[in-house]
C-alpha cells in the first residue's frame, strides 16, 4: 500500500534543490566561516548568499536578518530580549500561538511581565477590542498563520493598529511561508520569525528579521555571529540548501499557491461527502486561510482513533500535539476556540504542499471515509 | 463487541500491549516472528520527574524502549495517553483505598479499567480483532467458550490480575507468554537480540517512583486529611495512637512502634474512628471472608455454592475453599478448610478450578 503524506504543517519533504545544495556543500565547504582563510570565506560566503537570497525572497533588506536555529530560537531570541530591554513593557499575544511563544509568554509572565492574551472566536478569528489597553512601548505577538487550523490573521492591519499606539509587532510567519505570499516590507512588521522546513527548505536553520529601527541583542553568549547577535559556529550546509529553497520560492510561488488551492477544493468536495464531516477554523466560516490546511472533525470519532487507523491505512495525518514520548494531547488551538477537551480530542488536521499530486489527496480521502465508516460501526 | 473463541489467522492484525519490558517485547517478537500483522502500542500513564528517570516504568525512556523493539521488528508503534484514565481509575483509588484502611491492589484495576477496556476499544480502532499483552497467563481456546488458566510457569504466574476480565472479552486476548518460564523469556530475548533482553523486572506499584508508597500516599493525602486513632488490642484495651490508618495493612508487624510482651500484627483497621486492632501472631488467622464486586469468567452465572481453590493475595498458594454464592452473585461468603492468616480488606480474593481461573472479587472483610 502506498503511503500518502499530509502532514506538511509538521514538516514537508525536502526539495531536490535543497537536498542537492546540502550535498554539495557538506562536500565541498570545510571552513569555518568565521576563520580568515580561504576554507573559512568560502564558508562565509555561503552564509552571506543565504542572507541575500532570504532577503530577496521576502522583500526584507540582508541586514535585517539573524539566521538561526529555527522559529522556536527566533520566537524566544525577540520576545526574551525585547522583554530583557524593556522590563516595563507589556506583552500581547494571541491564545493560538505556537508553543515556542506561548510558553515564553508563561515563563515572563511568571518573572513579572504583564500579560495580555487575545482570544479567539469560535472560528478562531481574533476577537475584536483585543489591543484596547495596548500603550507604547509594548510588545504584540500575532502568528501570520496558524499551523493547526490554517487561518490567516490580518497581520498589515494589525501592525498599523499597533504602531498607531506606540507598540511593536512580532510576526511568527512559519506557517504562512511557500503557502501564501509573505512580504516583510509590506507586512510592516518589526520583528517576524521563520523556519524553512515546512516548505522543503533544511530543518536546523530559522531566521529573525529585524526592521530598521528596531534591535535585537543575544540571549546566548560564547560568538560574535550575526552581528553579535546569534552566536554559535554557521550551519553552513543548511544555510546553502536555505539558499536553494529561497530561489525554489521565487520561482514557485504564484504556481504553488494556485497548486495548494486547487488541492484544498478537492479534498474539500470530497470530504464533505462523508458523514458527520465538520470544518473548523476560519475556512469553515469563508475568512482568510491557508490554501494547504484543512482541520476537521467527524461526529462521534475520537480523533486519536481516527489518526492511528488512517496511519495503518497509509495515510500521515496529525492531530493535536505529540509530547516527547509521542503521545498526544488535544490542540491548545481547538481548546482556545472553545471546544470542550472531548470535542477538540476530534480535531484531524490536513496539510499538504505544492508536490502532492491530486490523485493522492482523493486516494486519501478514499481512505478516510472507509476508516470513518469501520470506526463508526464498531 | 465481537466475541470469538478462534486463534487469529496468521494475517490477522494484532495489536501488542508494550511496556518496554522484556515480557511484552518478547510477546511482541514471538507473534511478528509466526507472521502476524502486529501493531505496538504503549499506554503513558503518568509523567515521571526528569531527575527520576531510572526509577519505574512506562516512564518515556520505557516508551522510548517499546518504540526501538517495535521498530527493530518492523511494527508500526503507537503511544496512548492514558494519564486521566489512569490517574483517575488507578492513583485515586490507590490512595483512597489507603485512607479507608484498605490494601489496594493497583494491577488489578489497570489491567480491568486500562488494558482491557479501554485498550481493547482501541485494538477495535486499529482493525485488530485481537490484543496481545506479555502477562503469563492462558486463554485455552480447546472448549466451546474461552477459559483463563494460570501460566505454565508457576512462579511467574499473573492469572491472579486478570480475574476481572469482561468475560465476553476473553476471546480476545491472546497471552503469548503463558506456556514459557521466565528463564525462556530472558533467553528468547537474547536470540532476538531485543534491547530489553536484560532489563531489571519492574517494581510492584508501577507509579511510585522509588518504591515507598507509603510517602507517596501520605503526600496526597496531606490535602484531604489523615485519620488518626487509637491502636487497640482485641479486648479494645488502648495501648498506643497513630497519625494515619494508611500507614496500616493487615497482617503487617513492622512499623506499629509499641513494644509488647509478644511480637504484635495489625488484625483489623476501622476507617470510622481510626482504629487499628493489633494482637499475637495466632489472632491474625480468619476463618472466612466476604468478597464484592466479584467478576466472573467460567460462568454467565456461579452455582449457588461450590468448592474450590482461592488465593488471598498475590504471593500465596491457592487453599481450598467453600464458596457461597448471594442472591447477587457479585457478592460471595468464602469459607477456607483451615483458618488462613492475614486475610486483607482491599485486596483481590481469586477462585480456581485446578488451573482454571473461575473468577474473583475484592475482600471486603474477613470472618473470625
Amino acid at each position: 500500500m502506498k503511503r500518502i503524506y499530509l502532514d506538511w504543517n509538521a514538516t514537508a519533504p525536502l526539495l531536490p534543490e535543497v537536498s542537492d545544495a546540502m550535498v554539495k556543500a557538506m562536500s565541498t565547504i570545510v571552513g569555518n566561516a568565521s576563520s580568515v582563510h580561504q576554507e573559512g570565506q568560502a564558508a562565509r560566503t555561503q552564509v552571506e548568499r543565504t542572507r541575500r537570497a532570504v532577503a530577496k525572497a521576502l522583500n526584507a533588506p540582508p541586514q535585517a536578518i539573524v539566521l538561526t536555529g529555527g522559529a522556536t530560537e527566533s520566537n524566544n531570541l525577540v520576545l526574551r530580549d525585547y522583554i530583557a530591554r524593556h522590563p516595563e513593557a507589556a506583552l500581547f499575544a494571541t491564545v493560538v500561538e505556537h508553543p515556542s511563544v506561548i510558553e515564553v509568554v508563561e515563563d515572563l509572565q511568571a518573572k513579572g511581565t504583564t500579560v495580555h492574551r487575545l482570544a479567539v472566536l469560535h472560528d478562531g478569528t481574533l476577537a475584536a477590542d483585543a489591543l484596547a489597553s495596548l500603550k507604547a512601548g509594548d510588545l504584540v505577538s500575532v502568528m501570520w498563520a496558524n499551523n493547526e487550523i490554517g487561518n490567516i490573521y490580518p497581520v498589515r492591519e494589525i501592525a498599523d493598529r499597533v504602531h498607531a499606539m506606540g507598540g511593536r509587532l512580532h510576526v511568527d510567519a512559519t506557517q504562512a511561508l511557500g503557502r501564501v505570499p509573505v512580504d516583510f516590507a509590506d507586512s510592516e512588521a518589526d520583528f517576524m520569525s521563520l523556519s524553512f522546513h515546512k516548505m522543503g527548505g533544511p530543518k536546523g536553520i530559522g531566521a529573525l528579521l529585524v526592521r530598521e529601527g528596531n534591535k535585537v541583542e543575544r540571549i546566548l553568549s560564547g560568538g560574535h555571529q550575526e552581528r553579535g547577535r546569534r552566536p554559535g559556529t554557521e550551519n553552513v550546509p543548511a544555510a546553502a540548501g536555505l539558499e536553494a529553497a529561497m530561489n525554489v520560492l521565487q520561482q514557485c510561488q504564484s504556481s504553488w499557491q494556485a497548486t495548494l488551492k486547487h488541492l484544498q477544493s478537492v479534498a474539500l468536495s470530497e470530504l464533505r461527502t462523508i458523514e458527520g464531516f465538520e470544518l473548523r477554523g476560519a475556512l469553515s466560516s469563508g475568512g482568510p486561510s491557508l490554501p494547504n490546511t484543512i482541520n476537521f472533525a467527524f461526529e462521534g470519532l475520537d480523533g486519536e482513533d481516527l489518526l492511528l487507523a488512517l496511519d495503518l491505512a497509509g495515510v500521515a495525518l496529525s492531530s493535536g500535539s505529540a509530547c516527547t514520548a509521542g503521545s498526544l494531547e488535544p490542540s491548545h488551538v481547538v481548546v482556545a476556540m472553545g471546544f470542550p477537551h472531548t470535542e477538540a480530542r476530534r480535531s484531524i488536521r490536513m496539510s499538504f504542499g505544492p508536490s502532492t499530486h491530486e490523485a493522492e489527496v482523493v486516494d486519501a480521502c478514499g481512505r478516510i471515509a472507509q476508516t470513518v465508516d469501520r470506526l463508526r460501526r464498531i | 463487541m465481537t466475541t470469538t473463541n478462534e486463534m487469529p489467522d496468521v494475517t490477522d492484525r494484532i495489536v501488542i500491549a508494550m511496556s518496554g519490558g522484556v515480557d511484552s517485547s518478547v510477546a511482541a517478537a514471538l507473534l511478528a516472528e509466526q507472521g502476524y500483522d502486529t501493531v505496538g502500542i504503549s499506554m503513558r500513564l503518568y509523567s515521571t520527574p526528569q531527575e527520576d528517570y531510572s526509577k519505574s516504568c512506562c516512564s518515556p525512556d520505557d516508551l522510548f524502549d517499546a518504540r526501538m523493539v517495535a521498530s527493530r521488528l518492523g511494527m508500526p508503534f503507537y503511544v496512548a495517553n492514558y494519564e486521566d484514565q489512569f490517574r483517575e481509575t488507578v492513583i485515586d483509588y490507590f490512595v483512597d483505598e489507603y485512607a479507608r484502611g484498605r490494601t489496594p491492589n493497583p494491577c488489578v484495576m489497570c489491567n480491568n479499567h486500562l488494558k482491557f477496556d479501554i485498550l481493547l476499544s482501541r485494538s477495535l480502532a486499529l482493525g485488530s480483532k485481537y490484543l496481545a499483552t506479555g502477562h503469563f497467563a492462558r486463554v485455552d481456546r480447546s472448549g466451546d467458550v474461552p477459559v483463563l488458566r494460570t501460566g505454565l510457569d508457576a512462579s511467574k504466574d499473573q492469572s491472579y490480575f486478570l480475574f476481572g476480565l469482561p468475560r465476553e472479552a476473553l476471546g480476545r486476548i491472546l497471552f503469548p507468554l503463558g506456556e514459557m518460564t521466565k528463564d525462556e523469556v530472558r533467553h528468547e530475548a537474547r536470540r532476538l537480540e531485543l534491547e530489553t533482553a536484560d532489563k531489571k523486572e519492574s517494581q510492584e506499584i508501577c507509579f511510585v517512583a522509588g518504591g515507598d508508597y507509603k510517602k507517596f500516599v501520605q503526600e496526597r493525602l496531606a490535602k484531604q486529611g489523615t485519620t488518626p486513632g487509637n491502636i487497640v488490642l482485641d479486648d479494645g484495651s488502648i495501648i498506643g495512637r497513630h497519625d494515619g490508618i494508611h500507614q496500616f495493612t493487615v497482617g503487617q508487624r513492622r512499623g506499629i512502634g509499641i513494644a509488647h510482651d509478644e511480637p504484635l500484627f495489625v488484625k483489623a483497621i476501622r476507617p470510622k474512628d481510626g482504629t487499628v486492632v493489633v494482637g499475637p501472631k495466632n489472632e491474625l488467622f480468619a476463618r472466612g471472608l466476604v468478597a464484592e464486586r466479584c467478576n466472573w469468567l467460567s460462568f454467565e452465572r456461579p452455582p449457588g455454592a461450590f468448592e474450590c481453590t482461592a488465593k488471598i493475595r498475590y504471593r500465596s498458594q491457592p487453599v481450598p475453599v467453600f464458596v457461597t454464592v448471594g442472591e447477587d452473585p457479585q457478592t460471595v461468603f468464602v469459607e477456607f478448610e483451615e483458618p488462613q492468616r492475614a486475610v486483607t480488606p482491599g485486596q483481590a480474593v481469586v477462585f480456581y478450578k485446578g488451573d482454571e481461573v473461575l473468577g474473583g472479587g475484592y475482600i471486603e472483610e474477613s470472618r473470625q
